[in-house]
């Protein structure tokens, strides 16, 4: 109910269409009456038509003879008039009858302005009497010479009094309008669809796709929304692409002197007899790995993040996890630590190459560095009904359950990890996995460390 | 052996030269790709370390100057730009190998060597580890001097796994090299593996579970240490 009420209040375009279109048409329709009214008021049908006219001349001729009922006759005709004309038994506000006869008044409705009399007979003429304006038209007997003059108020304030009593005019707008309403809605909702087309696209993007909107609608006003949001998107594309190469610029600067200050070190090594010193040189050459890494990774985020110019192709899975795990073996060899491999047969999934070897590097790589020495990495990889499954488990610490979700912000590290690191890492396999429509998630492996587990949607010819 | 190292950033130069001068390798180093051209025809190197950024000149046309005029120089590419894309295209331009900056000297060292080695051939080249020992031209196999007889797979398993020591091979990679397997032969590499092992001895091919095999010139002990 609450969420219906606030449905309800938030403004929608076809409310406000609806809306706009009902006001205009009470408008239009207001409009109209009021010419109509304002004609009527000026020139009252009554007043204009020589029916009524006639009607009384003839009573009041075949009736000369029987005053009395000509008076009653005229009376109830009287009564008739105002009545038809719908202003009551006020004077002021209805019409009155004026039967005069050798200019002499026989007749006249009760409160009728009996100051008012026309210049000329058969036009209708705006009279002032009694301090207000009147209508009137004198239609004069061919027979005899009996007068009949019709006389209305003429005030422009009349016309308010006039309109209450038409009001029945207002009704057949009131009473369309609920009936206009749902077609309105229903034709404004389907002249809508294009519109929700754009809409859905766009809400049905990734995060990180800036490629322009595939759908080009036919319509102008769409399409140039659509147009703007296309420039909006280039813009924004390529700010992002610019942001990237100028990191990856600078991680490629970073690297010539980060491979001068490693040679020189290497080569003072030999010279160097005192353990101390070669300590500390080692200690140089430690930090250069760390900041050499740190670049690398840098390069590999800038590489692994979306971009639209990338070819997802079948890569043999087994073979490319298996010749990475080749190329990492010294860095597990120089801490003994043991890496295993487990797998079906060639497993391919379609992918782009070198951002999934910057995933598995990633993941095989945290997880030598934090298993302890001389202990087991053991990765596998096997085909299920809807996925392959990539698991790479350790005997390390493991990441506590509530930072397993945090561990993929770039830059974040375990604070009570003493490792060093980048916290690039996982922050690069996660972009990876998600630009294989895959999803990594952590969890405890069997020997109490950490096992990352990546599930790839299956090559449809697997 | 003769090296041209062209290279124009004067501390990485400058530790490179001093570092191979130290192995006893005879290094020239220039910096300009002017020079790096007048170099070749003077003292015609053996090998050619380049670095692709060079102020005075794009280094790939000197690799395609190089391969016009030096056929037989073999090139190493230095360079900060290590996507597969620029490798595939410094290797089709004509260069033997490639090293992503930063390098370790070990690397450019067992580059150089083993680069030099393919080019100028094994001549009378014995590779030896731990008294494992390969003498390449006569493919002539001993342990601690006692001869050992292989067959032509196992021979080539070997021979194989020394020439790339301390690097793992993946069983694909052996597998194509040995039997220039298409199918799966996974069963007959174990075999061949085990028969090999019997004769030259344990504690010499390692297995990476999975993976594939190496031959490491330094034992590594097994266990927690």
């Amino acid at each position: 109910m609450r969420n219906f009420c606030r449905h309800l209040r938030t403004p929608t375009l076809v409310r406000r269409i609806m809306i706009a279109q009902m006001l205009l048409l009470t408008l239009l329709w207001c409009l109209f009456l009021t010419y109509i009214l304002w004609e009527n008021l000026r020139s009252p049908p009554m007043l204009t038509g020589s029916n009524t006219y006639e009607t009384i001349l003839t009573l009041v001729d075949r009736m000369d003879d029987r005053p009395q009922d000509l008076t009653a006759v005229l009376e109830k005709f009287s009564t008739a008039l105002r009545e038809g004309y719908g202003g009551g038994e006020d004077p002021k506000l209805s019409i009155s009858l004026i039967v005069r006869k050798n200019k002499e008044i026989i007749y006249s409705s009760d409160g009728a302005p009996v100051g008012v009399t026309n210049t000329l007979y058969g036009k209708i003429q705006s009279i002032q009497s009694e301090g207000r304006t009147w209508t009137s038209r004198t239609l004069k007997s061919g027979n005899s010479d009996a007068e009949v003059t019709l006389v209305t108020p003429a005030g422009g304030w009349n016309f308010f009094i006039y309109l209450n009593s038409r009001g029945y005019y207002i009704l057949p707008l009131l009473v369309c309008i609920p009936f206009l309403l749902f077609p309105a809605w229903l034709s404004i909702r389907i002249a809508m669809r294009p519109w929700n087309k754009v809409v859905n696209e766009i809400s049905l993007r990734t995060s990180e796709d800036l490629s322009p909107l595939k759908e080009v609608p036919k319509h102008m006003e769409l399409r140039q929304m659509v147009d703007a949001t296309n420039l909006f998107l280039a813009r924004v594309r390529e700010s992002s692409e610019r942001e990237r190469v100028f990191i990856a610029d600078a991680a490629h600067e970073l690297r010539t002197p980060l491979a001068a200050m490693r040679i020189n070190v290497e080569a003072l090594q030999s010279y160097v007899s005192s353990n101390n010193q070669q300590e500390l040189l080692a200690g140089i050459i430690r930090s250069n790995s760390r900041a050499a890494r740190l670049v690398n990774q840098l390069l590999l985020m800038m590489h692994s993040e979306v971009r639209i110019d990338t070819v997802m192709e079948p890569v043999p899975l087994t073979t490319l996890i298996q010749e990475r795990m080749a190329a990492l073996e010294p860095l597990a060899a120089e801490r003994r630590i043991e890496l295993e491999f487990y797998s079906d047969d060639e497993i391919w999934i379609t992918g782009v190459r070198e951002r999934l070897m910057s995933l598995i590097d990633n993941l095989i790589e945290n997880a030598v560095k934090y298993s302890p020495e001389g202990g087991r990495v053991e990765v596998d990889l096997r085909s299920l009904d809807k996925s392959t499954q990539l698991r790479v488990s350790d005997a390390g610490p493991g990441i506590p359950f509530e930072l397993r979700e945090r561990v993929f912000d770039r830059f974040f590290r375990d604070p009570n990890q003493m490792q060093s690191g980048s916290g690039l890492g996982l922050a690069i396999v996660k972009a990876v996995a998600q630009q294989h429509n895959s999803n990594v998630c952590l969890s405890t492996s069997a020997e109490g460390g950490l096992m990352a587990t990546v599930d790839f949607p299956n090559h449809p010819s697997a | 052996m003769k090296i041209l190292l062209i290279e124009d950033d004067l501390d990485l130069g400058n530790g490179v030269r001093i570092a191979l001068a130290d192995q006893g390798l005879d290094v020239i180093w220039v910096r300009r790709k002017v020079d790096a051209l007048h170099q070749l025809d003077v003292c015609v190197p053996e090998l050619v370390l380049l670095d692709l950024g060079l102020p005075d000149g794009d280094g790939m046309s000197l690799i395609a100057c190089l391969r016009q005029q030096f056929k037989g120089i073999p090139v190493i590419i230095l360079t900060a730009r290590g996507t597969l894309q620029d490798r595939l295209c410094g290797l089709d331009a004509g260069a033997d190998d490639y090293l992503v900056k930063p390098f370790v000297l070990a690397e450019l060292l067992a580059r150089v060597r083993a680069l030099a080695r393919r080019s100028y051939g094994f001549q009378n080249e014995v590779i030896e580890i731990r008294g494992l020992s390969l003498h390449v031209p006569t493919r002539r196999v001993t342990v601690s001097a006692r001869n050992v007889d292989l067959t032509v797979s196992e021979y080539a398993l070997l021979e194989t796994l020394m020439m790339r020591a301390d690097r793992v091979l993946t069983r694909r990679f052996l597998e194509e090299r040995i039997f220039g397997a298409k199918e799966n032969m996974s069963n007959s590499l174990d075999v061949h593996m085990g028969n090999l092992r019997r004769k030259i001895g344990d504690g010499y091919v390692r297995t990476v579970r999975g993976v594939g095999y190496v031959i490491d010139t330094v034992p590594i002990q097994k266990g927690a240490g």
